[in-house]
Protein backbone atom coordinates (compact mmCIF):
# COMPACT_ATOMS: atom_id res chain seq x y z
CA UNK A 1 0.00 0.00 0.00
CA UNK A 2 2.76 2.40 1.01
CA UNK A 3 4.76 1.35 -2.00
CA UNK A 4 1.84 2.18 -4.30
CA UNK A 5 1.44 5.60 -2.73
CA UNK A 6 5.11 6.35 -3.13
CA UNK A 7 4.91 5.22 -6.75
CA UNK A 8 1.97 7.50 -7.43
CA UNK A 9 3.74 10.46 -5.86
CA UNK A 10 6.88 9.71 -7.85
CA UNK A 11 4.91 9.50 -11.10
CA UNK A 12 3.19 12.77 -10.30
CA UNK A 13 6.48 14.57 -9.68
CA UNK A 14 8.03 13.17 -12.85
CA UNK A 15 4.97 14.15 -14.90
CA UNK A 16 5.16 17.72 -13.64
CA UNK A 17 8.84 17.93 -14.49
CA UNK A 18 8.27 16.56 -17.96
CA UNK A 19 5.45 19.01 -18.64
CA UNK A 20 7.53 21.95 -17.49
CA UNK A 21 10.43 20.96 -19.69
CA UNK A 22 8.40 20.20 -22.79
CA UNK A 23 6.14 23.25 -22.82
CA UNK A 24 7.77 26.32 -24.33
CA UNK A 25 8.43 29.30 -22.11
CA UNK A 26 5.84 32.05 -22.88
CA UNK A 27 6.72 35.72 -22.71
CA UNK A 28 4.59 37.50 -20.16
CA UNK A 29 1.73 39.52 -21.61
CA UNK A 30 2.49 43.23 -21.62
CA UNK A 31 0.72 45.34 -19.04
CA UNK A 32 -0.19 49.00 -19.30
CA UNK A 33 1.11 50.95 -16.35
CA UNK A 34 0.75 54.63 -15.67
CA UNK A 35 -0.46 56.88 -18.49
CA UNK A 36 -0.14 60.63 -18.34
CA UNK A 37 -1.58 63.18 -20.71
CA UNK A 38 -0.20 66.63 -21.13
CA UNK A 39 -2.18 68.77 -20.80
CA UNK A 40 -4.06 66.73 -18.26
CA UNK A 41 -7.38 68.16 -19.48
CA UNK A 42 -6.91 68.54 -23.22
CA UNK A 43 -9.10 70.64 -25.46
CA UNK A 44 -10.05 69.94 -29.05
CA UNK A 45 -7.77 71.09 -31.86
CA UNK A 46 -4.70 71.05 -29.61
CA UNK A 47 -1.66 68.81 -29.29
CA UNK A 48 -1.70 66.21 -26.54
CA UNK A 49 1.41 64.40 -25.31
CA UNK A 50 0.80 60.80 -24.26
CA UNK A 51 3.43 59.26 -21.97
CA UNK A 52 2.79 55.61 -21.18
CA UNK A 53 4.45 52.93 -19.14
CA UNK A 54 4.31 49.51 -20.81
CA UNK A 55 5.65 46.63 -18.78
CA UNK A 56 6.43 43.55 -20.81
CA UNK A 57 8.97 41.52 -22.72
CA UNK A 58 9.99 41.54 -26.37
CA UNK A 59 8.22 44.82 -27.14
CA UNK A 60 9.37 46.02 -30.54
CA UNK A 61 6.92 48.86 -31.09
CA UNK A 62 4.31 50.80 -29.19
CA UNK A 63 1.62 52.84 -30.91
CA UNK A 64 -1.10 54.99 -29.46
CA UNK A 65 -4.44 54.94 -31.24
CA UNK A 66 -6.56 58.01 -30.62
CA UNK A 67 -10.11 58.39 -31.80
CA UNK A 68 -11.85 61.72 -31.65
CA UNK A 69 -15.58 61.50 -31.07
CA UNK A 70 -18.62 63.62 -30.55
CA UNK A 71 -22.00 62.34 -29.46
CA UNK A 72 -22.89 60.98 -32.89
CA UNK A 73 -19.71 59.57 -34.42
CA UNK A 74 -16.02 58.81 -34.04
CA UNK A 75 -13.48 59.84 -36.64
CA UNK A 76 -10.81 57.80 -38.29
CA UNK A 77 -8.04 60.28 -37.74
CA UNK A 78 -4.93 59.72 -35.68
CA UNK A 79 -4.55 56.02 -36.30
CA UNK A 80 -1.58 54.25 -34.86
CA UNK A 81 0.79 57.03 -33.89
CA UNK A 82 4.16 55.38 -33.25
CA UNK A 83 5.53 56.21 -29.83
CA UNK A 84 9.11 57.16 -29.10
CA UNK A 85 10.90 54.98 -26.56
CA UNK A 86 12.21 56.98 -23.62
CA UNK A 87 14.20 54.07 -22.31
CA UNK A 88 13.09 51.40 -19.90
CA UNK A 89 9.34 50.92 -20.05
CA UNK A 90 8.31 54.45 -21.02
CA UNK A 91 7.03 55.64 -24.37
CA UNK A 92 5.84 59.01 -25.59
CA UNK A 93 3.94 60.44 -28.55
CA UNK A 94 2.48 63.81 -29.51
CA UNK A 95 -0.94 63.71 -31.07
CA UNK A 96 -2.62 66.73 -32.62
CA UNK A 97 -6.38 66.68 -32.41
CA UNK A 98 -8.10 67.95 -35.53
CA UNK A 99 -11.79 67.10 -35.32
CA UNK A 100 -13.59 70.44 -34.86
CA UNK A 101 -16.63 69.12 -33.01
CA UNK A 102 -14.95 66.48 -30.85
CA UNK A 103 -16.16 66.34 -27.28
CA UNK A 104 -14.05 63.40 -26.11
CA UNK A 105 -11.26 61.12 -27.20
CA UNK A 106 -10.83 57.44 -26.67
CA UNK A 107 -7.35 55.96 -26.82
CA UNK A 108 -5.52 52.71 -26.43
CA UNK A 109 -1.97 51.46 -26.87
CA UNK A 110 -1.14 48.93 -29.52
CA UNK A 111 1.93 46.78 -28.89
CA UNK A 112 3.96 44.82 -31.40
CA UNK A 113 6.36 42.23 -30.08
CA UNK A 114 9.38 40.44 -31.50
CA UNK A 115 8.02 37.15 -30.21
CA UNK A 116 4.35 36.74 -29.58
CA UNK A 117 1.13 38.24 -30.80
CA UNK A 118 0.30 41.95 -30.83
CA UNK A 119 -1.48 43.29 -27.80
CA UNK A 120 -3.98 46.05 -27.22
CA UNK A 121 -3.92 47.78 -23.86
CA UNK A 122 -6.24 48.03 -22.07
CA UNK A 123 -7.39 44.72 -23.51
CA UNK A 124 -11.12 45.22 -23.16
CA UNK A 125 -11.88 48.81 -24.13
CA UNK A 126 -10.25 52.17 -24.78
CA UNK A 127 -9.78 54.91 -22.23
CA UNK A 128 -12.18 57.80 -22.59
CA UNK A 129 -11.02 61.34 -21.91
CA UNK A 130 -13.51 64.18 -22.05
CA UNK A 131 -12.22 67.23 -23.82
CA UNK A 132 -12.40 70.51 -21.99
CA UNK A 133 -14.35 73.20 -23.79
CA UNK A 134 -12.02 75.65 -25.46
CA UNK A 135 -12.51 79.42 -25.06
CA UNK A 136 -13.49 79.77 -28.72
CA UNK A 137 -16.37 77.27 -28.44
CA UNK A 138 -18.91 79.98 -27.67
CA UNK A 139 -17.94 81.96 -30.76
CA UNK A 140 -18.36 79.15 -33.25
CA UNK A 141 -21.46 79.29 -35.40
CA UNK A 142 -21.83 75.51 -35.14
CA UNK A 143 -22.53 74.96 -38.77
CA UNK A 144 -20.62 71.71 -38.92
CA UNK A 145 -23.45 69.60 -37.59
CA UNK A 146 -24.95 68.58 -40.89
CA UNK A 147 -22.89 65.38 -41.04
CA UNK A 148 -21.12 66.58 -44.15
CA UNK A 149 -24.26 66.56 -46.25
CA UNK A 150 -24.05 69.44 -48.64
CA UNK A 151 -26.90 70.55 -50.85
CA UNK A 152 -25.84 73.97 -52.12
CA UNK A 153 -28.07 73.67 -55.12
CA UNK A 154 -31.27 74.48 -53.23
CA UNK A 155 -29.88 77.69 -51.78
CA UNK A 156 -28.72 78.85 -55.20
CA UNK A 157 -32.05 77.85 -56.71
CA UNK A 158 -34.02 79.90 -54.21
CA UNK A 159 -31.82 82.94 -54.72
CA UNK A 160 -32.05 82.84 -58.50
CA UNK A 161 -35.81 82.24 -58.36
CA UNK A 162 -36.21 85.25 -56.07
CA UNK A 163 -34.13 87.47 -58.35
CA UNK A 164 -35.98 86.20 -61.44
CA UNK A 165 -39.36 86.79 -59.83
CA UNK A 166 -38.38 90.30 -58.77
CA UNK A 167 -37.17 91.15 -62.30
CA UNK A 168 -40.39 89.89 -63.86
CA UNK A 169 -42.54 91.89 -61.43
CA UNK A 170 -40.46 95.00 -62.07
CA UNK A 171 -40.86 94.49 -65.81
CA UNK A 172 -44.65 94.19 -65.55
CA UNK A 173 -44.97 97.41 -63.53
CA UNK A 174 -42.96 99.30 -66.14
CA UNK A 175 -45.36 98.28 -68.94
CA UNK A 176 -48.52 99.36 -67.08
CA UNK B 1 -40.77 83.32 -69.15
CA UNK B 2 -40.55 82.31 -65.52
CA UNK B 3 -40.40 78.63 -66.45
CA UNK B 4 -37.51 79.24 -68.87
CA UNK B 5 -35.63 81.09 -66.15
CA UNK B 6 -36.14 78.34 -63.62
CA UNK B 7 -35.27 75.42 -65.92
CA UNK B 8 -31.46 75.63 -65.61
CA UNK B 9 -31.84 76.29 -61.90
CA UNK B 10 -33.76 73.08 -61.40
CA UNK B 11 -31.11 71.20 -63.33
CA UNK B 12 -28.31 72.62 -61.20
CA UNK B 13 -29.96 72.18 -57.84
CA UNK B 14 -30.50 69.12 -55.69
CA UNK B 15 -28.30 66.66 -57.49
CA UNK B 16 -27.04 65.06 -54.28
CA UNK B 17 -29.75 62.45 -53.77
CA UNK B 18 -30.65 62.05 -57.41
CA UNK B 19 -31.52 58.93 -59.32
CA UNK B 20 -27.88 58.42 -60.28
CA UNK B 21 -26.79 54.81 -60.26
CA UNK B 22 -25.15 53.91 -56.97
CA UNK B 23 -22.43 51.30 -57.09
CA UNK B 24 -23.11 48.10 -55.27
CA UNK B 25 -21.25 47.32 -52.09
CA UNK B 26 -19.27 44.11 -51.84
CA UNK B 27 -16.35 42.99 -49.74
CA UNK B 28 -14.91 40.06 -47.82
CA UNK B 29 -15.14 39.90 -44.06
CA UNK B 30 -14.45 37.39 -41.30
CA UNK B 31 -17.28 36.24 -39.09
CA UNK B 32 -16.94 35.80 -35.34
CA UNK B 33 -16.39 32.09 -35.76
CA UNK B 34 -13.59 32.65 -38.22
CA UNK B 35 -15.37 32.04 -41.52
CA UNK B 36 -14.61 34.18 -44.55
CA UNK B 37 -17.77 35.57 -46.09
CA UNK B 38 -18.61 37.83 -49.01
CA UNK B 39 -21.25 40.50 -48.61
CA UNK B 40 -22.87 39.32 -51.84
CA UNK B 41 -23.69 36.06 -50.06
CA UNK B 42 -26.41 38.11 -48.37
CA UNK B 43 -27.88 39.72 -51.48
CA UNK B 44 -31.50 38.99 -52.20
CA UNK B 45 -32.78 40.83 -49.13
CA UNK B 46 -32.60 44.40 -47.93
CA UNK B 47 -29.31 44.80 -46.07
CA UNK B 48 -28.61 47.16 -43.21
CA UNK B 49 -24.84 47.42 -43.12
CA UNK B 50 -23.40 48.89 -39.95
CA UNK B 51 -19.68 49.75 -39.94
CA UNK B 52 -18.64 50.14 -36.32
CA UNK B 53 -15.95 49.74 -33.71
CA UNK B 54 -15.92 48.33 -30.22
CA UNK B 55 -14.40 51.47 -28.74
CA UNK B 56 -16.88 53.77 -30.42
CA UNK B 57 -19.59 54.91 -28.03
CA UNK B 58 -21.94 56.26 -30.69
CA UNK B 59 -21.69 52.84 -32.35
CA UNK B 60 -22.92 51.30 -29.13
CA UNK B 61 -25.90 53.64 -29.11
CA UNK B 62 -26.60 52.67 -32.69
CA UNK B 63 -26.82 49.03 -31.62
CA UNK B 64 -29.95 49.80 -29.64
CA UNK B 65 -31.57 51.22 -32.76
CA UNK B 66 -30.49 48.25 -34.85
CA UNK B 67 -32.00 45.98 -32.24
CA UNK B 68 -35.33 47.67 -32.83
CA UNK B 69 -34.96 46.97 -36.53
CA UNK B 70 -34.29 43.34 -35.82
CA UNK B 71 -37.36 43.18 -33.62
CA UNK B 72 -39.71 44.91 -36.03
CA UNK B 73 -38.64 43.49 -39.39
CA UNK B 74 -38.51 39.83 -40.29
CA UNK B 75 -35.29 38.24 -41.45
CA UNK B 76 -37.03 37.40 -44.71
CA UNK B 77 -37.15 41.13 -45.42
CA UNK B 78 -34.20 42.78 -43.71
CA UNK B 79 -30.79 41.47 -42.67
CA UNK B 80 -28.44 43.39 -40.40
CA UNK B 81 -24.68 43.01 -40.67
CA UNK B 82 -22.29 44.83 -38.35
CA UNK B 83 -18.61 44.96 -39.27
CA UNK B 84 -15.87 46.08 -36.91
CA UNK B 85 -13.67 48.30 -39.05
CA UNK B 86 -11.14 49.16 -36.35
CA UNK B 87 -9.29 45.87 -36.64
CA UNK B 88 -6.32 47.69 -38.16
CA UNK B 89 -6.13 49.68 -34.93
CA UNK B 90 -6.02 46.65 -32.72
CA UNK B 91 -9.61 45.52 -32.22
CA UNK B 92 -10.10 41.80 -32.60
CA UNK B 93 -12.54 38.92 -32.33
CA UNK B 94 -12.07 38.59 -28.60
CA UNK B 95 -12.89 42.25 -27.98
CA UNK B 96 -15.94 42.05 -30.19
CA UNK B 97 -17.17 38.97 -28.36
CA UNK B 98 -16.69 40.75 -25.02
CA UNK B 99 -18.59 43.71 -26.39
CA UNK B 100 -21.56 41.57 -27.38
CA UNK B 101 -21.43 39.77 -24.08
CA UNK B 102 -21.47 43.09 -22.22
CA UNK B 103 -24.63 44.14 -24.06
CA UNK B 104 -26.25 40.89 -23.04
CA UNK B 105 -25.15 40.96 -19.42
CA UNK B 106 -25.42 44.64 -18.61
CA UNK B 107 -28.21 45.85 -20.85
CA UNK B 108 -30.01 42.54 -21.41
CA UNK B 109 -29.92 43.15 -25.14
CA UNK B 110 -28.89 40.26 -27.31
CA UNK B 111 -27.32 41.47 -30.52
CA UNK B 112 -27.88 38.31 -32.46
CA UNK B 113 -27.42 39.34 -36.04
CA UNK B 114 -24.34 38.82 -38.19
CA UNK B 115 -21.16 40.35 -36.84
CA UNK B 116 -17.85 40.35 -38.63
CA UNK B 117 -14.44 41.97 -38.78
CA UNK B 118 -12.46 43.89 -41.34
CA UNK B 119 -9.03 42.68 -42.33
CA UNK B 120 -5.82 43.90 -40.68
CA UNK B 121 -5.27 46.46 -43.44
CA UNK B 122 -8.64 48.08 -42.84
CA UNK B 123 -9.86 47.47 -46.39
CA UNK B 124 -13.56 47.85 -45.59
CA UNK B 125 -13.11 50.86 -43.34
CA UNK B 126 -10.82 52.65 -45.79
CA UNK B 127 -13.37 52.18 -48.55
CA UNK B 128 -16.75 52.51 -46.90
CA UNK B 129 -16.20 54.36 -43.61
CA UNK B 130 -13.81 57.14 -44.52
CA UNK B 131 -15.80 59.82 -42.75
CA UNK B 132 -16.14 58.16 -39.40
CA UNK B 133 -18.21 55.54 -37.67
CA UNK B 134 -20.82 54.40 -37.27
CA UNK B 135 -21.45 54.52 -40.98
CA UNK B 136 -24.73 52.94 -41.99
CA UNK B 137 -25.80 51.72 -45.39
CA UNK B 138 -29.16 50.44 -46.54
CA UNK B 139 -28.59 48.27 -49.59
CA UNK B 140 -31.18 46.94 -51.98
CA UNK B 141 -31.46 43.27 -52.88
CA UNK B 142 -28.61 43.62 -55.37
CA UNK B 143 -26.29 45.40 -53.00
CA UNK B 144 -26.81 48.87 -54.44
CA UNK B 145 -26.69 51.74 -51.99
CA UNK B 146 -30.14 53.10 -51.27
CA UNK B 147 -29.23 55.18 -48.23
CA UNK B 148 -26.11 56.03 -46.28
CA UNK B 149 -25.51 57.96 -43.12
CA UNK B 150 -22.42 58.79 -41.07
CA UNK B 151 -22.99 58.94 -37.34
CA UNK B 152 -25.76 57.87 -35.04
CA UNK B 153 -29.08 57.43 -36.86
CA UNK B 154 -32.35 56.79 -35.07
CA UNK B 155 -34.60 53.80 -35.57
CA UNK B 156 -37.32 56.13 -36.79
CA UNK B 157 -35.13 57.52 -39.54
CA UNK B 158 -33.92 54.09 -40.59
CA UNK B 159 -37.41 52.61 -40.51
CA UNK B 160 -38.70 55.30 -42.88
CA UNK B 161 -36.08 54.26 -45.42
CA UNK B 162 -36.55 50.56 -44.82
CA UNK B 163 -40.29 50.79 -45.30
CA UNK B 164 -39.71 52.44 -48.67
CA UNK B 165 -37.30 49.68 -49.66
CA UNK B 166 -39.43 46.82 -48.43
CA UNK B 167 -42.45 48.14 -50.33
CA UNK B 168 -40.49 47.98 -53.57
CA UNK B 169 -39.72 44.28 -53.20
Amino acid sequence: MMKQKRMLIFIGIVSCLVLNISSPAMAAEPVLGEVTLSPEHPTKLTTVTFTVNVIGEDISLAKVVVKECDKTSCQRTLDNVTMQSLGGTRYRANVTLDYPTATYITYWVYIERTAGPTAVLPDSHGVIVNLTASPSDGNQSGNNSNNGKKQPGFEVALFIAAVGGALILAGRRRYR
Amino acid sequence: MLLLLLLPVVQLAGCVNSQQQNPNVDFTFTTLDGQMKQLHDYYGKVLVLDLMGVNCQPCGLEMTQLKQIQTNYSEDQVIIISIDVWVSQGENTSMLRQYLSAFQQQLHISLNWTFGLDDARGTIGNTYAKNGIPTLYILDTKGNIYYTHVGYDSYRSLALKLDQMVRKI
